[in-house]
């Protein structure tokens, strides 16, 4: 389903990830896990086509990340940091629809669409009311339905949960769970071992955009016997310091 | 460099709507300088009256030794000036408490009859422009006066009075009221339009920019299927749109203005420093043609600049200096009569676009010069773009950290 070969990004400076090379399962929960500046955030810009590696590549549904990147953008949908950004000025209908939009949706597949999703997120009330007059939690819901507004097979998320409070971080555990469900193969960064232990199948630790450990949480524990998935965690991070 | 007219429209509606909803940004963008501009006209038309007109008998000047003279006092009598005492007038007259200080010697009547010259001194401050215009009309009066005894002397010694006036100026200003108006027109006008065609779509440049990196939506929409270069062309266009309208605001502001001062100011319209000045069909054409080139040209450099910033504060603090570069034009040119003005003024960027505007206000329709104005503004329009687009484009500027 996704597929990493040899990716890597050089800003000249840093070489932010080095020669990453994985699987992702179709229906997989895949954590991306590391410590600030390790590379998470690159990987995934990349992998949403925001970046073009320095050499390497990825394979999403089949398609090249280097070679068609606007075919590969189809695929996928984000949900980058914890800020709920939208234009206050904008219903959140509105909001949605731009997206849908500029994904080459249907108009009356769209408006279908935002009705349903609305629905399923209890968002009937406020659906045409402008954004900048949301709680938070609104706006949380409103950049979930314009992630996957053009219903995508991949869904990217690069530290979702970051500074969120317990409940705002139960919903997007919440809402990765049902991107499962839907069938959709996420990609999920994080710094929270306990996050990535809850949510995640498989788990690939980097390090200084290094590639350290993959596998499932259970296969990474077993290396060090007897040890929490934090322990391991700080022993192969520690060896690479 | 893949463009989809599709996505172009999408991004580029969406902007007009979100910008449109911005009704502050709109009040002081598209709205104000239609008001603003008339008012300028209107103020500085009373303004430039009240500092020229002196109005005798409300103008206080102090006579020191009135009483040495009937002659010269009965005429201040009859000028009607409000003749005031002062314990120190030089100080009073630095502080313009006063308007002029006249001073007659004590022995004027004495040397006068005696046929000998006699010294008047007139006080007056210069800084003040009603007290050196007191000064002026008090200087003619002593002139005239001062005519009056020489007549008076040549009469009694049997002599024709005109043999001390051999040649006889006649001084005639032949420039007509519009003329005179376009000195000062000639740098308004231009500065007006260029600065709000500039200053127009700046925060909308911003906001579409450096605003999506801070709000966080810069991300999800570079995820689309859009491609960079129609997301940066939708957002241009809509810069371009706002720019464009901010720059017709302040063309209307100045046809209002010349059709409102007669009716506003009626009959002292004539001593306003405006008066004469029409704009014709052609003048508002031309004027257009300014305004639209102008506006395109900066949005695409504020689009530029503004996708360089991470946030919109720091968008405001790149851009702002374009509203300090685009005042420097019409200083520039302000003391070129419009024949001075060589073929380089019309290919330099807004000094072009000024220059145009110069000769336009003066009644002058150089095609030669419109023309390089046109093809050099097409040349920046290019240059511009293609700056913007490389910058929205470039990785390293979007994700700049």
């Amino acid at each position: 389903m996704v597929e990493l070969i040899e990716l890597t990004k050089d800003f000249g400076k840093v070489l932010a990830v080095n020669r990453l090379s994985f699987k992702i399962e179709r229906g997989e929960i895949f954590g991306i896990l590391g410590e600030n500046g390790a590379g998470k955030t690159t990987t995934l810009r990349m992998l949403a086509t925001m970046l073009k590696p320095t050499s390497g590549t990825a394979i999403i549904s089949g398609l090249d990340i280097t070679k068609e990147p606007e075919k590969v953008r189809r695929k996928i949908g984000i949900l980058f940091g914890s800020e709920s950004g939208l234009y206050a000025r904008l219903s959140a209908r509105e909001n949605i629809e731009y997206f849908g939009l500029l994904h080459d949706m249907d108009k009356n597949e769209l408006k279908k669409r935002i009705d349903d999703l609305s629905e399923r997120f209890g968002m009937q009330d406020y659906i045409n009311k402008p954004a900048g007059t949301f709680s938070k939690g609104m706006k949380q819901k409103v950049c979930f339905v314009r992630s996957i507004i053009h219903n995508p097979e991949v869904m990217l998320f690069d530290e979702p949960t970051n500074s969120l409070d317990v409940s705002s971080a139960k919903e997007v555990h919440d809402f990765i769970k049902l991107c499962k469900q839907e069938g959709r193969t996420i990609i999920f960064s994080s710094h929270s071992m306990n996050e990535v232990e809850k949510l995640c199948d498989r788990v690939a630790i980097i390090h200084k955009g290094k590639l350290v450990a993959l596998g499932t949480i259970d296969e990474i524990k077993h290396r060090f016997t007897g040890a929490s998935f934090e322990e391991v965690f700080l022993r192969l991070v520690g060896d690479e310091r | 460099m893949k463009i989809n007219f599709k996505h172009v429209w999408i991004v580029l509606k969406k902007e007009l709507k979100d910008a449109f909803r911005d009704r502050k940004a709109l009040l002081v963008n598209i709205i104000l300088p239609m008001i603003f501009i008339p008012v300028i006209f209107i103020i500085s038309s009373i303004a430039a009256k009240s500092a020229v007109e002196v109005k005798p008998e409300k103008t206080p000047i102090c006579v020191i030794g009135l009483e040495n003279s009937k002659l010269i006092s009965s005429m201040i009598e009859k000028s009607e000036f409000n003749i005031v005492k002062s314990t120190n007038p030089k100080k009073d007259l630095q502080d313009s408490k006063i308007k002029a200080v006249l001073i007659i010697p004590k022995d004027f009547e004495k040397l006068l009859s005696q046929g000998k010259q006699v010294n008047i001194q007139i006080l007056t401050n210069e800084a003040d422009m009603k007290s050196s215009n007191v000064g002026n009309i008090l200087s003619n009066m002593i002139n005239e006066f001062s005519k009056q005894i020489v007549k008076q002397r040549l009469i009694q010694k049997n002599l024709d009075p005109s043999i001390i006036e051999p040649v006889v100026i006649n001084k005639e200003n032949v420039a007509p009221p519009k003329k005179q108006s376009a000195t000062i027109l000639s740098f308004l006008i231009p500065m007006f339009l260029t600065l709000w065609a500039t200053l127009g779509g700046m925060n909308v440049a911003i906001d579409l920019t450096a605003g999506e990196k801070e709000r966080g939506t810069l991300e999800p929409l570079l995820t689309t299927a859009a491609t960079r270069s129609s997301l940066v062309t939708g957002k241009y266009l809509a810069v371009s749109i706002m720019a464009l309208l901010a720059g017709l605001s302040s063309l209307f502001g100045i046809i209002a203005s010349f059709v409102l001062l007669p009716s506003v100011l009626g009959e002292s319209f004539k001593n306003s420093p405006f008066y004469g000045y029409s704009v014709s069909p052609l003048t508002v054409l031309i004027m257009l043609l300014v305004v639209i080139l102008t506006a395109i040209i900066f949005a695409a450099i504020e689009v530029a600049l503004a996708s360089y910033a991470r946030s919109f504060k720091e968008g405001q603090t790149y851009l702002s200096p374009i509203s300090i570069i685009v005042l420097i034009p019409p200083y520039f040119t302000m003391y070129k009569m419009p024949n001075e003005l060589t073929d380089t003024y019309f290919l330099l960027p807004i000094v072009n676009a000024i220059s145009v505007l110069k000769e336009l206000i003066y009644d002058i329709v150089n095609l030669q010069h419109l023309g390089l104005f046109v093809i050099s503004s097409m040349v920046y329009i290019v240059i511009s773009i293609m700056f913007a687009s490389r910058m929205f484009e470039n990785e390293k500027v979007l994700f700049r950290n």
